[in-house]
C-alpha cells in the first residue's frame, strides 16, 4: 500500500503541475486547453528528437524543448485563438479541441513506428531507499520541481509588471482592457508560459510514461479532475486537486481495480462540486444582475 | 454587449431543415457506391443524436462530451434486448430508448447540479464510465466486453432488410426526418425560446416563471432520448459494435458534428454529421496525412465559422438576398399615441396594488446586506429607492421580486383602497444588466413575459393567438415601433433594451412593476424617453412602480415618494421632494454615513 | 418568419448540396472490370491479375503499429511479381483505410467486393478484424490472416477464414506451461483488456494449474488510457516469480519500467505472448526487465538469418518501414497466400484457394514462420511459435521453437 501511496503522488504532482498550467492560462484567458496533454508531448517529443538527432545532452535538449514549445503555444495563440477572438469563450475552449485533434494527428506522424521511445530522466539519479521500501528518484524531485515552479510563478505574478498586469487580467479582462493593459499581448504571453510549463510536465514524465503520441491522453480526465475539484480558478487548488486525484487513484487501484479507480475519482469529483460548486478553492463568482 | 454565449440560435430553421432533408432524400437515389451509401446512412444515424446535442449544446448553451454514452446505451441496450431476451427489433430498439430516457433523467438530476465547466467534465466522466462498464468484466456476459456483439438485422416481410443498402439508407432518412423536422418545430416555438432564456440567465428565467432547473433535466433528457434512438440505427445497419465505437473519440466528434454544422440550428449539425462521418473515406488520396488533413478542416470551421456551415450559408444567402441591414433608429422621444395599447395590456389587471416590507434583513457569507428594512408603497404610486453603491438597493429587489428569501421579515402585496380583486396580483421586476435574450426577437422576448399566464391563457380560449398582439400593444406602450419588433435582441441599442424590458414587463399586466436601474447608461434624450413612458404608464392606468436609480434628478421629475437606504437601513422614507432636500440624504450621498446606521 | 429567405435556401442549398454530392458520387463510380458480384468464383481474377482487398489502419493513433502489417505484404508481393507473379499472374492488394475503426472497415468491406476482390487479406487489429469478418459472413469472400488473435474468427470454424495468429490464451497457456513447470513459482498474470481478454485470462490460469505454479492475482488492463505506473506498483508488491503478460507493448514497457525502477520485478521471468515480440518494444525496455523477458513470437526476429529475403524485399519496396514484428508478419502472411495460390494452380477458384490451404500439413512455406498446418476443423495455421529472448544488445534470438497446446 505505501508503494501504491508513492506512485499516487508521483503521479498526482505531474497531474497538478500540468492543472496549474491549464488553470494559468484559464485565469488569464478564460479558455480552458483541452490541448494542454498533446503540448506536454510535444515537449517531451521535441527532447526526444532534439538529444537523438542533435546531439544535445538531455539536460540541453529539455531545455531548448521547453522554450520551442512555449513558441509553438505562442503560434497557437497568434495562428488559432488570436483570429476573430471576439467571440465567447466557449467558442474558444472549442478550438482547443480543434488543437488537440490536430497536435495528435501530427505528432502521430512525427513519432512514427517504433513509439513508444526511452526516454531517460533529466534531473539526476537520487532514488534512495528507506525502511526497506525504493523510493524512485522522481518522487523525491517531483515535490522540489513543483515547489520550483509554484515560487516562480508566484513571484512573476507578485513581483513583476507584467504579472500583475496579468492578475488584473485574470480578475477582470474587461476591466483591465479599459484600463489599458493589453490584453492580446498578455494572452500571448499567457499562452507561451502555459505551454512551456505543459513542456516541462511532459519531460518530467516522459521516463515512466514512455514517449509515444498518446502519452499523456490517459491523464487528461484526472488531470481535469483534479484542476475542477481544486476550483478553476485556484492555482494552488489544481495542484492540490492533482495529487489528492492521483491519490485517490492510486490506492483505489492498489484495493481493486481500473474500474473502481474510475469510479471512485468520479464520486470524490461529483461530491466536491455538489458540496462546494467552485471547487475547494474557487472564488463564488456571482451573477450581476 | 459581450456575447457570452455559444452559437447564436438562429430564427426559424424549419426551412434549412426541409431543405436538407430533401437534399439527403435525392442523394440516396445518386449512384454513391455501397460503401459511401452506407456512411452517408450511417451519418444520418448519427445526425438523430447531432439534433438531440443541439437542444442541450447550441439552444441551451451546456456543452457535453457524454453524449456518446447514451448512443451506446442504445446501441447496446437494443441488441441485448433482441439478441439475449429475444424481443422482436422493433420493441426491442423502443424499449432501448425508453430504458435510457428513464436512466438519463436519472443521471441528469444529479450531473446538472454541477455548472459551467463542473459540467463539461461530468459529461466526460460520463463517456469513461460507460466504456468501462461497457468493456469491463461486471457486465461482460450481456454487453460481451471488449469482444463487443454481434446486431441483428431487421427484415421487413421476409425480403426487405433494413440492415443494408437503400434500405437502410432510407430507414434512416425517415427516422431523422421526424426527429429533425420535430425539433425544428419544437424550437421554432415556445420551447425553444425557453431554452434560449435559460441559456441567457437563470435568474431572468425565474423572474418570468421559469423553472430553469426544469429546462435543463427536460432537455437533457430530450437529447439523451435522441441519442439512445441513433445508437438503435447505429446498430440496426453496423452488424458489430464495441465499446471502442461510443467512447470518448466518438463523444468528442459528436460535439465536433454540431459545432461544424452550426450550434443552435438543427439543419447545420445534420449536415455536419453526414459530412464528418462521410468524410474521412473521402481523404483517403491524403494517405497517412488523413488525420491531418481532417483535423485541419475541422479546425478552420472552428476559427473561421460564425454559426458553422449553417452560418456561413445563412450569411452566403443574406447577401444575395435582402441587402443591406438598416441599423439603428434615431432616438427621439416617441409620440405617445398608443393609449389604447395600454389599456388592451392593463385592462384586465387587477386593481393597483401596494407594496409593504416589514423588517426585512438578509445576509450571505457574512455580510448583512438588509438590516430591518421596513418601508411602503402606496397603490398607484411612482416611488423612488436611492441610495449609494452597495447600500443593498439591488438585493431589496431580489427579495421583493422573490430570487431570494430574507432570512427576517415579511414582503406583501396588498391593493388597500380598491375593489376585490380576483386573486391575481402580480410584481414583475427588471433587471439592470442585459436581460433581455440575444438571440430572440424583440417581440418573441417581449412575449416571454406572459409565460406566466399560459395556463389562463390556454383556460380563456383566447390563447396563443393574443399573445403576439399584447406582446405588440406592449411595445407600442413603451414607443418601440413596429418596424423594430423584428430585430434580434443583441441588435437593440441599451436604450431600447431597456424599453423593451420594459414592455416585457408590462404585458403580463403586473399590479407592481419594479424597475432597476432604468436609466443607468443612458444619455439625457433616452432618459427622458424612459420617464415620458413611466410617467404616462402611472397616469393612464394607476400601475404602481418601484424604481431604483441613482439619478437623483430624474427621480425628482418622475416619482412621487422616495425611500433612501444607505448599507441595508432606511435612512429616510417620504415624498421625493423632502427627502431628497434633507441634510442627511445628501450627506450619505457624498460618502457620509450618518450616526446610527453603520454598524 | 424568413419567408424571402426561404425560397432562396430552398434553391441555393438543394443545388449545392445535390451538386456535390452528385461530384462524390461520380468519383466512386466502381470498375467492374475484374468480374461481378461477390458470388462468382472468379471475381478479383483476371487472365494477368489476382486482386486482393485489404482494409488496414493507415493513420490514426494505432497506425503506427499496424501500418507496417501491410506495408510487409505489400513488399513481398511487389518481389513475387517482379518475378513473374503467380501462374503468370500479378498478386495485387488494394488497401482502404479503416482508421481502426469498426463501421469503416464494414464499408471498405462492402467497397471493395462491390469493386471486385478475390480475397479479403491482412490487416490489424481485433476490432476491426470483428467488424470486417462480419461484414463477409455469409459472401463466400475468403479472409485470411489479419494479425488479430481473436476466438470468434477461428471458433467456431468458418469455411473461408484462415489465421496465421494462435489464439491469446492458447499463447500464454503454452507460455506458462513451458516455462513454469522446470521451475514452478508463484505467478502473477496481467491481461489487457483487448477483444477475448476473457478466454486469455482462463487460459493464463489454467496454464499456471498445469503446471504446478501457485496463482497469485489475475490483473486486467484496460485497453486504452491504462494505468500503467499503478499497476507496477500493485504488481511489485507481491515479489512473484514469473509475471505472465498479454499486455499491448507500450503499457507493458511502461509497466515493467515501473517495476524495474523500484525494483520490484519478477524473480525468474517475464512471460509473455506475441504483442510483446516487437523490436520496437525491446528498445524501449530498461535492461532489467529486459533480460528477464521470454515472449512467444509467430516469426522470427528481424536478425535472424531467415527473416533476411523479407527484410531486403522491404528495403526495395518500402524503405521507410521498419522491420520489425508486424512488418514480417505481413510478409509471412504474403508467402503463405503466394504458396496457396501456386498449389491453387492455373484457374484459381475460391474453393481451390481455402482447399489448398487445408492440404498444408507441417508446411514450411514461409521462411519466417514455423511449420503451417490447416486442416477442415483448425484454421489456426500455426502448430507452434517461436520463444524469443532478448541478448546483451536487446536484440530478439530464438531460443527454441515450442509447440502450441490448446488450453483446456
Amino acid at each position: 500500500m505505501t508503494s501504491a501511496i508513492i506512485t499516487g503522488i508521483t503521479v498526482g504532482l505531474l497531474y497538478g503541475l500540468m492543472g496549474f498550467a491549464i488553470v494559468a492560462l484559464f485565469k488569464m484567458t478564460g479558455v480552458a486547453n483541452f490541448a494542454a496533454g498533446t503540448t506536454a508531448t510535444l515537449g517531451a517529443t521535441l527532447a526526444l528528437k532534439l538529444s537523438d538527432q542533435a546531439n544535445l545532452n538531455a539536460l540541453a535538449a529539455s531545455a531548448l524543448a521547453i522554450l520551442l514549445t512555449a513558441g509553438a503555444g505562442l503560434m497557437a495563440y497568434l495562428l488559432v485563438m488570436r483570429v476573430r477572438d471576439d467571440v465567447d469563450h466557449l467558442s474558444l475552449t472549442v478550438r482547443t479541441v480543434g488543437l488537440f485533434l490536430l497536435g495528435q494527428a501530427l505528432l502521430e506522424i512525427w513519432l512514427g513506428q517504433g513509439q513508444p521511445f526511452a526516454f531517460g530522466s533529466v534531473l539526476p539519479d537520487i532514488s534512495t531507499t528507506a525502511a526497506g521500501l525504493a523510493i524512485p528518484s522522481s518522487t523525491l524531485w517531483f515535490p522540489l520541481v513543483a515547489v520550483a515552479v509554484i515560487g516562480a510563478f508566484g513571484l512573476i505574478f507578485s513581483h513583476t509588471r507584467i504579472g500583475l498586469l496579468m492578475r488584473g487580467l485574470a480578475a477582470d479582462a474587461d476591466t483591465a482592457g479599459l484600463l489599458g493593459a493589453r490584453t492580446r499581448l498578455l494572452a500571448a504571453v499567457a499562452w507561451s508560459l502555459s505551454s512551456g510549463l505543459a513542456a516541462v510536465v511532459g519531460i518530467l514524465a516522459a521516463p515512466s510514461r514512455l514517449i509515444s503520441s498518446d502519452m499523456m491522453t490517459s491523464w487528461l480526465l484526472y488531470v481535469f479532475a483534479g484542476v475542477v475539484i481544486g476550483g478553476m480558478t485556484s492555482l494552488a487548488g489544481a495542484v492540490i486537486g492533482g495529487v489528492g486525484v492521483g491519490l485517490v487513484q492510486g490506492v483505489t487501484y492498489q484495493l481493486a481495480s481500473d474500474e473502481v479507480a474510475l469510479l471512485a475519482v468520479f464520486a470524490v469529483f461529483l461530491l466536491t462540486l455538489l458540496v462546494r460548486p467552485h471547487g475547494l478553492f474557487g472564488a463564488m463568482v456571482g451573477e450581476r444582475l | 454587449m459581450s456575447a457570452k454565449h455559444i452559437g447564436r440560435a438562429h430564427g426559424s430553421v424549419w426551412p434549412a431543415c426541409l431543405v436538407v432533408m430533401v437534399a439527403l432524400a435525392l442523394a440516396g437515389l445518386l449512384p454513391l457506391g455501397p460503401s459511401l451509401l452506407f456512411l452517408v446512412a450511417t451519418g444520418m444515424a448519427w445526425a438523430v443524436a447531432a439534433v438531440g446535442l443541439d437542444a442541450f449544446s447550441g439552444y441551451l448553451g451546456q456543452p457535453s462530451f457524454g453524449h456518446a454514452a447514451f448512443i451506446g446505451a442504445g446501441a447496446y441496450g437494443s441488441t441485448i434486448l433482441a439478441g439475449r431476451l429475444h424481443w422482436s427489433l422493433p420493441v426491442a430498439m423502443l424499449g432501448a430508448v425508453v430504458a435510457v430516457a428513464g436512466l438519463s433523467a436519472l443521471i441528469g438530476s444529479v450531473l446538472l447540479r454541477l455548472k459551467e465547466f463542473g459540467l463539461v467534465l461530468g459529461t466526460f466522466f460520463l463517456t469513461f464510465v460507460s466504456t468501462s462498464l461497457l468493456s469491463g468484466t461486471l457486465l461482460a456476459e450481456w454487453t460481451g466486453a471488449a469482444s463487443g456483439l454481434q446486431t441483428p438485422q431487421l427484415v421487413l416481410a421476409g425480403s426487405i432488410n433494413l440492415s443494408d443498402g437503400v434500405a437502410y439508407y432510407y430507414t434512416c432518412w425517415a427516422v431523422l426526418a421526424i426527429v429533425a423536422l420535430m425539433s425544428a418545430a419544437l424550437v421554432d416555438a415556445t420551447p425553444g425560446r425557453l431554452l434560449r432564456l435559460v441559456k441567457r440567465s437563470d435568474a431572468v428565467a425565474r423572474s418570468l416563471a421559469v423553472n430553469p432547473d426544469r429546462v435543463r433535466l427536460a432537455t437533457f433528457v430530450w437529447s439523451a432520448t435522441l441519442a439512445a434512438g441513433a445508437g438503435c440505427l447505429i446498430s440496426l445497419g453496423a452488424g458489430y459494435i464495441s465499446p471502442e465505437n461510443f467512447g470518448v473519440q466518438a463523444s468528442i466528434m459528436l460535439f465536433a458534428m454540431v459545432a461544424v454544422g452550426g450550434l443552435g440550428s438543427i439543419a447545420g449539425p445534420v449536415v455536419g454529421a453526414v459530412a464528418l462521418t462521410a468524410l474521412p473515406s473521402q481523404l483517403q488520396f491524403a494517405q497517412t496525412g488523413q488525420q491531418v488533413l481532417f483535423a485541419s478542416l475541422l479546425l478552420i470551421v472552428f476559427v473561421a465559422g460564425r454559426g458553422g456551415l449553417y452560418g456561413a450559408a445563412n450569411s452566403l444567402i443574406h447577401q444575395f438576398g435582402l441587402g443591406l441591414r438598416w441599423t439603428r433608429l434615431a432616438s427621439r422621444r416617441p409620440a405617445l399615441s398608443g393609449a389604447e395599447d395600454i389599456d388592451i395590456i392593463t385592462g384586465d389587471a387587477a386593481a393597483p396594488a401596494g407594496l409593504d416590507v416589514e423588517g426585512v434583513s438578509l445576509s450571505y457569507g457574512g455580510v448583512h446586506a438588509l438590516k430591518g428594512v421596513t418601508f411602503s408603497v402606496e397603490p398607484g404610486s411612482v416611488h423612488a429607492l436611492v441610495g449609494p453603491n452597495g447600500a443593498g438597493k439591488t438585493s431589496l429587489l431580489n427579495c421583493v421580486s422573490g430570487l431570494e428569501s430574507p432570512q427576517s421579515g415579511s414582503i406583501s402585496l396588498n391593493n388597500r383602497g380598491g375593489p376585490e380583486s380576483d386573486g391575481r396580483c402580480t410584481l414583475h421586476r427588471t433587471f439592470q444588466h442585459q436581460a433581455l435574450v440575444p438571440d430572440l426577437t424583440v417581440l418573441e422576448n417581449v412575449a416571454l413575459g406572459l409565460y406566466r399566464d399560459r395556463g389562463r391563457l390556454r383556460r380563456d380560449r383566447s390563447g396563443a393567438k393574443i399573445v403576439p398582439a399584447r406582446a405588440r400593444a406592449a411595445l407600442i406602450a413603451v414607443g418601440v415601433p413596429p418596424a423594430r419588433h423584428h430585430l434580434a435582441g443583441s441588435e437593440l441599442s441599451m436604450a431600447e433594451s431597456k424599453l423593451v424590458d420594459l414592455a416585457r414587463g408590462l404585458v403580463g399586466s403586473p399590479a407592481v412593476l419594479v424597475l432597476d436601474e432604468p436609466t443607468a447608461g443612458l444619455s439625457a434624450e433616452e432618459m427622458g424617453t424612459i420617464s415620458d413612458v413611466i410617467t404616462h404608464l402611472n397616469r393612464r392606468s394607476g400601475l404602481t412602480i418601484l424604481v431604483v436609480s441613482h439619478h437623483v434628478g430624474w427621480i425628482r421629475t418622475v416619482t412621487h415618494r422616495a425611500t433612501v437606504l444607505v448599507a441595508g437601513k432606511v435612512l429616510a422614507d417620504g415624498t421625493t421632494e423632502d427627502v431628497l432636500a434633507s441634510e442627511e440624504t445628501r450627506r450619505a450621498f457624498l460618502g457620509e454615513v450618518p450616526d446610527g446606521v453603520a454598524s | 418568419m424568413n419567408a424571402p429567405g426561404t425560397s432562396r435556401w430552398l434553391g441555393a442549398t438543394a443545388l449545392l448540396l445535390a451538386g456535390s454530392l452528385l461530384v462524390a458520387g461520380c468519383s466512386t463510380t466502381t470498375s467492374t472490370g475484374l468480374g461481378a458480384g461477390s458470388g462468382s468464383a472468379m471475381a478479383g481474377v483476371s487472365q494477368t491479375e489476382i486482386r486482393l482487398g485489404m482494409s488496414n489502419a493507415l493513420s490514426g493513433p494505432v497506425a503506427a503499429v499496424c501500418l507496417p502489417a501491410s506495408e510487409g505484404a505489400k513488399a513481398w508481393l511487389a518481389k513475387v511479381n517482379d518475378e513473374g507473379g503467380v501462374h503468370g499472374r500479378k498478386v495485387t492488394v488494394d488497401v482502404l483505410d479503416d482508421g481502426y475503426e469498426a463501421p469503416r472497415a464494414a464499408a471498405n468491406v462492402r467497397d471493395l467486393t462491390h469493386k471486385g476482390i478475390f480475397a479479403m487479406f491482412g490487416g490489424c487489429g481485433t476490432v476491426s478484424a470483428a467488424a470486417i469478418s462480419t461484414a463477409l459472413k455469409g459472401s463466400g469472400v475468403p479472409y485470411l490472416f489479419p494479425y488479430a488473435a481473436l476466438p470468434d474468427l477461428v471458433e467456431p470454424v468458418q469455411p473461408n477464414v484462415f489465421s496465421l495468429l494462435p489464439l491469446y490464451r492458447d499463447q500464454i497457456f503454452t507460455a506458462i506451461d513451458h516455462l513454469v513447470t522446470k521451475a514452478p513459482g508463484t505467478v502473477y498474470t496481467v491481461t489487457s483488456q483487448i477483444p477475448g481478454y476473457e478466454s486469455t485470462v482462463s487460459g493464463a490460469e489454467a496454464g499456471v494449474k498445469s503446471a504446478g505454479g501457485t496463482l497469485l492475482s489475475s490483473a486486467l488492463l484496460p485497453a486504452t488510457n491504462a494505468p500503467a505506473e499503478q499497476e507496477a506498483a500493485k504488481a511489485g508488491q507481491h515479489n512473484v516469480d514469473y509475471l505472465a503478460m498479454t499486455v499491448l507493448a507500450p503499457d507493458a514497457a511502461r509497466m515493467l519500467n515501473g517495476m524495474a525502477k523500484s525494483h520490484d520485478l519478477p524473480a525468474k521471468a517475464i512471460l509473455s505472448s506475441a504483442p510483446l515480440a516487437a523490436q520496437s518494444f525491446a528498445a524501449a525496455l530498461s535492461p532489467e526487465a529486459a533480460q528477464l523477458l521470454k515472449t512467444l513470437s509467430p516469426t522470427v526476429p528481424p536478425s535472424d538469418p531467415a527473416a533476411q529475403e523479407c527484410v531486403d524485399a522491404l528495403r526495395k519496396h518500402s524503405p521507410d518501414t521498419k522491420p520489425d514484428a508486424l512488418a514480417l508478419f505481413g510478409c509471412a502472411g504474403a508467402q503463405v497466400l503466394v504458396a496457396a495460390l501456386q498449389a491453387a494452380g492455373d484457374e484459381p477458384t475460391r474453393s481451390k484457394l481455402t482447399g489448398a490451404l487445408e492440404e498444408m500439413h507441417g508446411a514450411q512455406v514461409s521462411s519466417l514462420l514455423p511449420t503451417v498446418s490447416f486442416n477442415a476443423e483448425d484454421h489456426v495455421g500455426l502448430d507452434s511459435m517461436f520463444l524469443l529472448t532478448l541478448d546483451s544488445a536487446q536484440q530478439y534470438t530464438v531460443e527454441a521453437t515450442v509447440p502450441l497446446q490448446t488450453a483446456p
